[in-house]
Formats: C-alpha cells, sequence, structure tokens
C-alpha cells in the first residue's frame, strides 16, 4: 500500500515539472517577439523594447528564464496583470473559491441524478424505464453545456420566474448553474452505474443474499451498491475534467465570477502572466485531484493494490 | 498421428470432398462483419441516416438556403419563426434557418479535421512509443501525461491564447487537446500486439519493421481507433462550438452553431429562437454521432463476436 502510494506521487512530479515547463513556454510559442506580449500591442521604440526585454529578463538565455520562472513559482509569485498590475495569484485565489464551489454543487447533482438513475435502470433492466433512463442519458451525453444552461435560463428563470438568472447570493442562484454543469456528467454516471449494477446484480454472494430471502431493497442497497459504485469513483477524474470545462462555460452563462471568466478575460486581453498563472493553477489543481482520487481508489478496492 | 485436430495440409492429405466444403461458411472479414452487426442496429443506423441528412444540408446549403446568411434586413429584425422565416430571424433581421445551414459548414469541419488531426498525430505516435519503446517511448508518454494534466477545455484555450483566433487554430487547439488519448489507446494496443506469436513469427522470418508496422500490427489498432475517432468527432464539434460561444473560435458575422448561440444569449428572454435552433443543431448532429459511434463500437468489439 505505502510502495503504491509512493510510486503513484513519484509519477505525478514529473507531470507537474511538464506542467510549469508548458505554461513557461507559452508566451514564447507565440508568433512574433515575446516582448510584443508585454508591450500589449501598443507600438514600441528599440530602447523601449529592450527596457522591457532587460525587465522581464527575456535577454537572459531560455533555460535560465524558465530557473527564475520555478524560483518565483516556488515563493508562490506568479507575476502581474499586464492590464491591471495586480499580483495574479491575488486575482487567482479571488477567483478559485465560487468555481470550485460551483464544480461541487455540480458533482452533487450530477452524483445524485446518476446514480439514482443507473440503479433503477438496472433493476428495471430491459423495461421501459431502463430505456427511458438510458434515453435521458444519452440525450445528456449529447448536450453541449452551453446550450443546456440557455434551455434552462430561458425556461426557469425568464418563463416561469422559478430561479434567478444571474447573482451569487443564496442558493438560489446556485441550482440552474449547479444543473447546468451536472447534467452531463450524470448521464456519464448513470451509464457507469447501470452496467456495473448488473454486473454486481450477477454476482454469487447476491445470489446468496436473495436466497436468505432479504427484498430487493436491501440486497440492491446493502449488499450490491457499494460494489457498483467502484468504477464512479475510478471515472472521477474524468468526470472532473467536464465540470471543470462545465464550470467555465456555465460561469459565462450565468454571469458568475470564477477562473473561468478571468481565464477568458485575459485571453482576450492577451494578458500573458495572468493566462499562464490561470492554465497552471487549474491544471495543477486537476493534477492533485487526480493523485487523490487514485489513491482513495486504492482504499476502496484493494484489488488494484497488487496490479 | 491422431485425427483430433489436425489440420488440412495440402498435397499431404486428400481434398475434402467438394459437399464439405459446400457447407463451411463463406471467408468473413473484419470489416464485413463489422458492417452486418451495424446494419441490424436500429440505432446506428437512424445515427447514420440523420448524420447523413445534416452534413448533405450543410454541403447543399447555397442550394437550399432561402436567404443570404449575412444580408441583413431591417424589415425582419427579430422576427418570430414564420413561413418566411421557418426559424425566425435575429437582431439584424438575418435569417436564422439560413444561418444554420451555413453555420453547419464551419462546426462540422472543425469536428472532422480537428479529429483528422488528432487521429493521425496521435496514432503515429502511439505506433512509435509502442514499437520501440526505450527513450523514445519515455519521452512520448511522459508529454501525453502532461497533455493530459490540463482538461480538455483548458488546453484548447491556452493553444488559442498562443496562436490566435481563426479557423485553422481552432482546428489546431481542439485535434491538439483530443490527441493524447489516441496515443494512449494507440500504444496500449501496440504493445499487445507486439507479443502476438505471429507478429513473433513474422519478425523470425525477416519482415522489416516497416512491413510489422503496416501488415501486421496496424489492423489490430484499427477498431478501437474507428471508435475512439468516431464519438471524438462528437466531442470535438462540442469543443469547437463551445471555444467559438465563448468568443475564441469563429468570430461573428461568420454563421458559426457556437457564435449563434452566443449572439442569441442577449434576447433569448424575448427571441428564445435565435439561440435555440443553432443549438439542437449541435445537439442533433452529436446525438447521431453518438447513436453510431456506440453502434460501432459495439459492432467491432471481438469479444461481443460469436453472441450473435
Amino acid at each position: 500500500m505505502t510502495r503504491y502510494i509512493l510510486v503513484r506521487i513519484a509519477q505525478a512530479i514529473p507531470v507537474l515539472f511538464g506542467v510549469t515547463l508548458f505554461t513557461f513556454l507559452m508566451s514564447h510559442l507565440t508568433p512574433g517577439d515575446p516582448v510584443l506580449i508585454f508591450a500589449l500591442g501598443k507600438p514600441l521604440s528599440p530602447e523601449r523594447a529592450e527596457q522591457i526585454r532587460h525587465q522581464y529578463g527575456l535577454d537572459k538565455p531560455l533555460w535560465e528564464q524558465y530557473g527564475d520562472y520555478m524560483g518565483n513559482l516556488l515563493h508562490g509569485d506568479l507575476g502581474r496583470g499586464l492590464h491591471d498590475q495586480r499580483p495574479v495569484w491575488d486575482t487567482i485565489s479571488e477567483a478559485i473559491v465560487p468555481t470550485v464551489q460551483l464544480t461541487l454543487c455540480g458533482l452533487a447533482v450530477a452524483l445524485a441524478l446518476g446514480v439514482t438513475l443507473g440503479i433503477l435502470a438496472a433493476i428495471f433492466h430491459n423495461s421501459w424505464l431502463d430505456s427511458l433512463a438510458m434515453a435521458i442519458a444519452l440525450i445528456g451525453v449529447s448536450t453541449p453545456v452551453f446550450y443546456l444552461g440557455l434551455l434552462l435560463l430561458f425556461a426557469f428563470s425568464f418563463q416561469i420566474h422559478l430561479f434567478p438568472a444571474t447573482g451569487i447570493s443564496g442558493w438560489k442562484t446556485m441550482v440552474l448553474p449547479a444543473v447546468t454543469i451536472g447534467f452531463a456528467s450524470s448521464a456519464y454516471i448513470a451509464r457507469l452505474v447501470r452496467s456495473s449494477m448488473l454486473e454486481v446484480l450477477r454476482q454469487d454472494y447476491v445470489t446468496t443474499a436473495r436466497a436468505k430471502g432479504l427484498v430487493q431493497r436491501v440486497v440492491v442497497t446493502r449488499h450490491a451498491l457499494k460494489n457498483a459504485l467502484i468504477p464512479v469513483v475510478t471515472y472521477f477524474g474524468i468526470q472532473l475534467a467536464g465540470l471543470l470545462t462545465g464550470a467555465v462555460v456555465t460561469e459565462q452563462i450565468f454571469s458568475r465570477p470564477g477562473l473561468g471568466r478571468v481565464a477568458i478575460t485575459a485571453i482576450n486581453n492577451r494578458d500573458f502572466p495572468l493566462i499562464q498563472g490561470t492554465v497552471l493553477v487549474t491544471a495543477v489543481v486537476y493534477v492533485l485531484v487526480s493523485l487523490v482520487v487514485d489513491l482513495s481508489y486504492a482504499v476502496i478496492d484493494p484489488r488494484i493494490r497488487y496490479e | 498421428m491422431s485425427e483430433i485436430g489436425a489440420r488440412f495440409v495440402p498435397g499431404r492429405d486428400a481434398a475434402p470432398p467438394v459437399a464439405a466444403l459446400a457447407r463451411m461458411p463463406p471467408p468473413r472479414s473484419l470489416a464485413g462483419d463489422a458492417f452486418r452487426r451495424l446494419r441490424r442496429n436500429p440505432g446506428a443506423m437512424l445515427g447514420l441516416v440523420a448524420l447523413v441528412a445534416i452534413v448533405a444540408l450543410a454541403i447543399l446549403a447555397p442550394v437550399i438556403a432561402p436567404y443570404d446568411p449575412i444580408a441583413q434586413d431591417t424589415s425582419a429584425i427579430r422576427a418570430a419563426p414564420s413561413a418566411q422565416h421557418w426559424f425566425g430571424a435575429d437582431n439584424f433581421g438575418r435569417d436564422v434557418f439560413s444561418r444554420v445551414l451555413y453555420g453547419g459548414r464551419k462546426s462540422l469541419p472543425v469536428g472532422f479535421i480537428a479529429i483528422c488531426i488528432a487521429a493521425v498525430v496521435g496514432v503515429a505516435l502511439g505506433l512509435i512509443a509502442g514499437y520501440y519503446g526505450g527513450v523514445l517511448d519515455a519521452f512520448i508518454m511522459r508529454w501525453v501525461d502532461v497533455m493530459l494534466a490540463f482538461p480538455g477545455i483548458l488546453l484548447a484555450m491556452a493553444i488559442v491564447a498562443i496562436l490566435g483566433t481563426s479557423l485553422f487554430n481552432l482546428m489546431l487547439a481542439v485535434g491538439i487537446s483530443a490527441m493524447p488519448e489516441y496515443t494512449r489507446v494507440v500504444r496500449g494496443s501496440v504493445l499487445s500486439a507486439r507479443e502476438t506469436e505471429y507478429v513473433t513469427a513474422a519478425r523470425v522470418i525477416g519482415a522489416p519493421d516497416r512491413t510489422l508496422i503496416a501488415r501486421h500490427i496496424f489492423p489490430n489498432i484499427l477498431p478501437p481507433v474507428i471508435v475512439l475517432a468516431t464519438l471524438g468527432i462528437a466531442g470535438a464539434i462540442i469543443l469547437g462550438s463551445t471555444l467559438s460561444f465563448l468568443g475564441l473560435g469563429i468570430k461573428p458575422p461568420e454563421p458559426e452553431w457556437g457564435n449563434m448561440l452566443s449572439d442569441g444569449r442577449s434576447m433569448i428572454r424575448h427571441s428564445w429562437w435565435v439561440s435555440f435552433f443553432p443549438g439542437l443543431a449541435i445537439m442533433l448532429t452529436v446525438l447521431a454521432i453518438n447513436l453510431l459511434g456506440d453502434g460501432l463500437r459495439d459492432a467491432l468489439d471481438p469479444r461481443l463476436r460469436d453472441r450473435g
């Protein structure tokens, strides 16, 4: 077990290094001289260009620049935004809270809806309920997040005035964004839970439980459910990517603050320190959560430790 | 030698009677087999027919569209759906139906070409990594790990940020962010195919690497790649239109399904049709591709092969 954890952590370190290398190289991969980025599109005199080059260390060799970049990173310094001159870390740490909240609420919706649909479909295998649940899942997988968001907005904010269209205060403002994000993931989860539940319900120990005379409800919730949910945990990493993607779009639709809005504004302004910072922080969070998920999977399912 | 399990060897054994030959099933290829199973799958057939229809509508847009997709008509501003404007008109009086038809000429190729880029480069890297192994394998796979460390949309946004917004950059961004999946799947298939006896046999008789990869290993990786690519086009269409929706892809007034939805966002309260129909177009396209892709997966999965 300890060995597995250490190996898995050791695997994550080069990945994190690669991520920093990518975000570092971003400004150097742009077509044209990187100096132009810091001039924000304004014309530059050669003297001013030289000055900027020196100020941002662009006159040093590339590896030395990367060393400086890493040094600053380890001190928690992501540079300053080109537009507001605000430390990038301040902007990001402020935006990360609403994004995490939204993602977690989306996850809750996805789990509640997905697990329920999946169990129902498996228990009533080959019935109309099964077909209905799988049809909902297929539509969920096929609906772009931004389309679902707009439809919900139109139906529940503008037609029947049940939930507000914008704002971030109170639980009512969270309902539509959370459903928008969670629906697609719930579709994947429903498919997963259904197939793994069908698998588990065929196991000998479930037959034994039935033979003992236990009722369906107890067999499903006490005996089958735990094992049927293991694949859901495994696929959590992939779900997380989907939820984060959904958060970026949903913030835009419901005019919510968050990392997605910061990233989009930064890209439109070509504010590279801010773009690099957002990309870096999101990727690092994603890698770390995936790592935690993998480790917890080893705790839940002992079989994985021996692979 | 026992007769059980003995094979027919020409020149050693007498030819089997003609009647026995006639009873033998005709030789079947994987492709033929798969296609037969696909044809028996009503969902997949529905998806295929719908997809062909959608593609045909996009190709024939200049012939079918009743209006110029960019021409503004002040008398039709935000006109509701009617006999004149089937899908209504937007805030510039542009016909939404015509714009949806023309929008397909951007959204569909973005998804298709992005996946072509992803599949060709991803498969090539996967073949190299899996077949040659060693330092090359380690180098390629570490980069794949790094790329997988970014949620797809983030990588695509980063690439758009680096290269700037244009149709080609959009395809490239979507393609690159889809690529690592192909490399990973192909490498895995190559590793298991490389160990099979027929590949060893081919190597022993002196077949060059080129032949081994092209004739013996490549056919093995094709089925999973076909399934991945088909379903991948659906994902790429969504990602491409998402980027356009966020203003990082195809810019208005050029009609594209994502940017049309974004245009209609501010007027959804009163003129729902402006974003409803382009969204429906994305959804139906993706639904059709998913139906076809699921069918292909069932048809190409050899594990299901003998279950009728």
